[in-house]
């Protein structure tokens, strides 16, 4: 992926006769573009192929919005993130088709207060660790983490009353609230330390057991 | 001609590079290294 971005950026500077600082910016922005098209048609085929599209969609978007504002542990390269997104989505995804009515019978009239709770206790993890800045791209200036942070809280907050007002009218399947929590969960763990050592360990994991064209991937 | 065309591509990529730049992280879990031109004042 890398590779190809720098191609094509640098393609497109010989066309246009770019700087070298616009060069840059078009293939940091290729990269995001290449990245994140290769991780949704990822998304997208094993959905279909497991049956839980409507969950795995529900679940990574969840997960991808609060990510926007808090941030979280990552992995060292695009093909790497997009694999591990995939497979984690679908992973949740079948448990959500599965378990979602178990948990709703289980749960009964208290499911609203649970979606409640979770948003909740989400938004309080919001408040004292998020944003978590990537290295390759650090937060300096403290009001812009200030109003990461308040967005981050923000969408927790969100979540939980529509998730909780909609699963109370009975509006939302089970399976699409569990995976929604499922997304809001992960991305949660992904802003705590524990998160950010799993992602380091599943990055080395990786690097040692898979390589691509005679290079590590 | 061309070079009209070349500054829109270049600014439809420069606000999507700037809105990643702006956010804590878009899109998964990858997160390439930030162009310098775009991370100077923050």
């Amino acid at each position: 992926m890398e590779r190809l971005a720098g191609q094509m950026g640098q393609w497109l500077a010989d066309q246009f006769n770019w700087s070298t600082d616009e060069q840059e910016i078009a293939t940091f922005s290729l990269l995001l573009m290449i990245s994140a098209g290769f991780t949704l048609i990822l998304l997208v085929l094993f959905g279909w192929l497991a049956g839980v599209l409507a969950e795995i969609l529900v679940m990574a978007g969840t997960a991808a919005i609060l990510r926007t504002f808090a941030g979280g542990a990552h992995l060292s390269s695009g093909w790497r993130c997009s694999w591990v997104t995939a497979a984690a989505a679908t992973a949740g995804a079948l448990v959500a088709r599965w378990a979602g009515p178990l948990a709703a019978r289980w749960l009964g009239e208290g499911v609203p207060w649970v979606l409640l709770g979770v948003g909740l206790a989400v938004a309080a993890l919001m408040a004292r660790r998020a944003p978590v800045p990537a290295p390759e791209k650090p937060l300096r200036s403290p009001r812009h983490r200030q109003i990461l942070r308040v967005l981050a809280v923000g969408t927790s907050l969100l979540w939980a009353v529509v998730a909780a007002v909609w699963a109370g009218r009975g509006e939302l399947p089970p399976s699409l609230w569990l995976a929604s929590t499922f997304g809001l969960l992960q991305e949660a763990f992904s802003v705590t330390p524990s998160g950010g050592r799993t992602a380091r360990w599943l990055d080395h994991m990786l690097l040692q057991s898979f390589t691509k064209g005679g290079e590590r991937v | 001609m061309k070079r009209m065309i070349g500054s829109m591509i270049l600014a439809l990529l420069g606000i999507f590079a700037a809105t990643n730049v702006a956010s804590a992280c878009m899109f998964f879990y990858y997160q390439p290294k930030a162009p310098k031109a775009l991370m100077g004042s923050r």
